[in-house]
């Protein structure tokens, strides 16, 4: 009777544990560890990374991920570029510098877009009241950043001429200081360093944005280096598309989170910075747009020595429609659609 | 833990029903949620694709009322650009308000932003059209068309999201039908088992016991009756059922040695008997036969002996007499003994035909007279039936009343024997004497009123049973009685 009862059970439930086992075989099969190495600017726009890297995401994804912070994302695709770093987050003017030198870089995925992150500081007392009272003003900027993109699309959808005389290339550790000192009498600055700025001068300072200014920090890279690291890539788009939903679920947690990466920055001006961003990962329509629209402007700016740049060829979206298909809304025919030009 | 049989088979079947039923059920359920949910999404993706085209047209149009109020500042270009901003604004709040997961409801947010900068894009390049300054149009077209260039690429994301979501639909039918594949495959492959499980149980617990039963149970029925079932150590029916057999089978085993054994003793005795019986009859008429000759010697010289000695002399003469019917009623019955085999087919009317010529002369002494129905044929031996006839019909006339004695030989078929019946209308017997009357020397009249040795129906209840038959009495004191004779029937008549 045992022999029959153990029989009945073998071979009535056989298949169904051998499926059953499998699947779980399939499934607790440990993780094979991939690993990165991502240069990153440290600033508030990398909100997604601080918060997968606090929360163990890429861990769990199976990635062993070796970051590098810079100061800014130029100098972290120059990193990236000279081969020392897989990848980097870098905002989209230096992105497109560094094709325009005729450099192959190529752009995997938005981490945000804001069109607020980028203004122009100004102090009162220098009678600059208004928009129009920058004519004829020096504006300083960081070189090869988005900030002098700002800069330009600012003053030229004002009908003003930045002149080249105006113009004061600066470098971040010194900028904050420029305005006192009176090398400057205005300064296009990005988040937080905006902030601090407007908060030192306090009652002096006058801050000025643009409507029509996007801007969105990528993760970008060489394409033969982003090619051999397919798997691991898809980690950490993973890992930072689950930062994502923490982020909108836990926005007190993640405060803090980004508080402890970016320690000089006070957690009240970082919360006000957040709420002009969005944070999400993505290649849609917006970048394609922008990039499209910036490099029009950079080619009538500096001219390509090469080919010209097409914004479609800058952006591989099947890295992140391999790991998030969800998050790819790039439609390729957008671009044909020109009637506002 | 004992379980029977019935219960073994059933299990498998249960199980298999059961089985099914969740597979339906499960399938049932299941495909109703998928249904739902995809007639929902499909739903939602309809609607907003609807609202999508018709926001599309009307920033078309606006593009168009806008550049046509350039070109020439009529101001019902404004009213109708109006209209349209008011158009758009609605179908934009629509489409918002239908957004389902948090990547579209953020963009759809966006869209709502971008509306509102639009719209005030617009209202800007109005006033500037209508101040004049060229170049201050120009910079405020600018705006206004990047910041619908902007709305356009939100657009396009929601038309990529919608049409993902479409895709999503087809990626959620085809794991639905991969679901339901999978589970009506593992049905398949489980009702399988259990089918072939089922099979195997039927055979192992139930077709090959029986075929082994079978086959020793043919054995048993050809006379070997050491065979026994094999010990399975099974404790439900066919276990039971084996054992009983087996238990049975050595009763039977038992029995039989025990039957051959008083077989054996029976017939050794009996033929003890026989010979003794044989042997004591032929012994003893030689002195009986002496002592007849000698009384007969005496009896001629009767007139010397005195009255006293002729009286004793008579005596001795009758008693002679006695002993003679005795002895020879003694030798029929034991030789009746020995003949069973030999048997033939026996017309009984030939039978009948040969008892009627024998006692003719007593038939005629007694005015009996014999009446018969056609008889049947019978397997048995004619001259042990001629006895069996003649003792019946004796002792109808012997037994007869104060009338002439009317004898009547019948015979009817019956199920699986022949019946023949032999009625008088004698004295009767009563009904506490219709068995006594067929044990040997049993009498139930006096020498004096019925002459005879009380051996006749003992011969006939002999001869009836070496044919296989039976004999039995029914009588009526005063009316008449009737023999019964049943014999097997083998032959037609």
């Amino acid at each position: 009777m045992r022999r029959f009862l153990a029989a009945s059970g073998i071979t009535s439930f056989g298949v169904l544990l051998g499926i059953f086992a499998a699947s779980q075989l399939a499934k607790n099969a440990p993780l094979r560890r991939d690993k990165l190495t991502f240069a990153y600017a440290k600033i508030p726009a990398l909100a997604l990374y601080f918060i997968a890297e606090d929360q163990g995401y890429f861990v769990e994804e199976g990635l062993e991920l070796s970051a590098v912070p810079f100061a800014t994302g130029r100098e972290a695709l120059a990193f990236a570029m000279a081969g020392n770093a897989d990848l980097a987050s870098v905002y989209q003017t230096p992105f497109l510098l560094e094709a325009l030198s005729g450099k192959q870089v190529e752009a995997i995925s938005a981490l945000h877009t804001s069109s607020q992150g980028t203004g122009i500081v100004a102090m009162r007392s220098r009678g600059i009241r208004s928009p129009a009272d920058l004519e004829g003003k020096r504006v300083a900027f960081v070189e090869g950043t988005n900030a002098e993109f700002f800069a330009v699309l600012f003053f030229q959808n004002l009908g003003i001429p930045l002149r080249k005389d105006r113009k004061v290339s600066s470098s971040l550790p010194y900028i904050s200081t420029i305005l006192q000192d009176g090398k400057a009498d205005a300064i296009s600055i990005w988040e937080p360093e905006l902030s601090k700025l407007e908060n030192s001068l306090g009652e002096d300072a006058i801050v000025f944005h643009s409507d029509v200014y996007i801007e969105m920090c990528l993760l970008a890279g060489q394409p033969v280096t982003l090619s051999q690291k397919r798997s691991a890539l898809a980690k950490l788009l993973r890992g930072l598309h689950r930062a994502e939903a923490f982020l909108q679920n836990h926005l007190d947690t993640s405060l803090r989170i980004g508080g402890r990466a970016l320690p000089h920055t006070p957690l009240e001006t970082l919360r006000k910075t957040w709420e002009t961003m969005h944070f999400a990962v993505g290649v849609d329509n917006l970048l394609f747009m922008t990039l499209e629209q910036e490099i029009d402007l950079l080619n009538r700016l500096k001219p390509a020595n090469g080919k010209p740049l097409v914004a479609s060829r800058l952006i591989n979206a099947s890295f992140l429609e391999e790991s998030v298909p969800e998050a790819v809304t790039w439609l390729h025919n957008f671009g044909e659609v020109t009637d506002f030009k | 833990m004992k379980m029977g049989l019935s219960r073994k088979l059933l299990l498998p079947n249960f199980a298999l029903i059961g089985i099914l039923i969740f597979i339906l059920f499960y399938l049932f359920f299941y495909l109703q949620d998928e249904r739902q949910a995809l007639l929902s999404t499909t739903a939602t993706v309809k609607h907003q694709n609807g609202l999508l085209t018709e926001i599309q047209i009307l920033r078309r149009l606006r593009l168009r009322a806008v550049l046509s109020y350039r070109l020439d500042p009529e101001e019902s270009y404004l009213q109708t650009l109006h209209d349209l901003e008011r158009a758009v604004t609605l179908k934009t709040q629509q489409l918002a308000d239908s957004a389902q997961s948090p990547r579209q409801k953020t963009l759809l947010q966006r869209i709502t932003e971008s509306a509102k900068a639009i719209a005030s894009s617009q209202d800007h390049l109005v006033k500037m059209i209508r101040d004049g300054d060229e170049e201050k149009v120009r910079l405020a077209f600018r705006r206004w068309s990047m910041h619908q260039r902007k709305g356009e690429a939100y657009f396009s994301d929601l038309t990529a999201l919608t049409l993902k979501a479409l895709d999503h639909n087809i990626a959620l039918m085809d794991e639905t039908r991969m679901t339901a594949f999978g589970v009506v495959g593992i049905g398949i492959l489980v009702a399988a088992a259990m089918i072939l499980l089922l099979w195997y149980v039927t055979q192992r617990q139930l077709v090959r016991p029986l075929l082994e039963m079978s086959a020793t149970t043919k054995g048993i029925a050809k006379g070997d009756l050491s065979l026994r079932i094999r010990d399975r150590g099974r404790h439900d029916e066919i276990g039971n059922l084996a054992v009983n057999f087996n238990a049975m089978t050595e009763s039977l085993a038992e029995a039989r040695k025990a039957l051959e054994s008083s077989v054996a003793e029976l017939s050794r005795s009996n033929g003890d008997l026989q010979q003794f019986a044989y042997i004591s009859s032929h012994d003893l008429k030689e002195p009986l036969r002496m002592i007849s000759i000698y009384s007969q010697i005496l009896e001629k010289h009767s007139e010397e002996l005195s009255e006293q000695a002729r009286v004793a002399l008579r005596e001795v003469l009758g008693g002679a007499r006695r002993m003679q019917t005795l002895i020879d009623d003694l030798l029929a019955y034991s030789r009746v003994s020995g003949s069973r085999e030999n048997m033939h087919r026996v017309d009984l009317n030939q039978v009948l035909n040969t008892v009627k010529r024998d006692l003719k002369a007593r038939l005629e002494e007694s005015g009996a007279r014999i009446t018969a129905e056609r008889l049947p044929i019978v397997e048995g031996h004619f001259t042990l039936l001629v006895q069996l006839l003649e003792n019946l019909i004796s002792n109808a006339i012997k037994f007869r009343g104060e009338r002439d004695p009317v004898i009547k030989v019948s015979g009817r078929e019956d199920s699986h024997r022949w019946i023949l019946g032999i009625h008088d209308n004698g004295i009767g017997i009563k009904k506490e004497y219709w068995e006594k009357i067929f044990v040997i020397f049993q009498r139930l009249h006096t020498r004096n009123e019925y002459p005879g040795t009380g051996i006749g129906l003992s011969i006939c209840k002999k001869i009836v049973e070496r044919q296989n038959g039976q004999i039995w009495v029914e009588s009526e004191p005063g009316k008449g009685t009737t023999f019964w004779i049943s014999l097997p029937r083998t032959v037609a008549t």
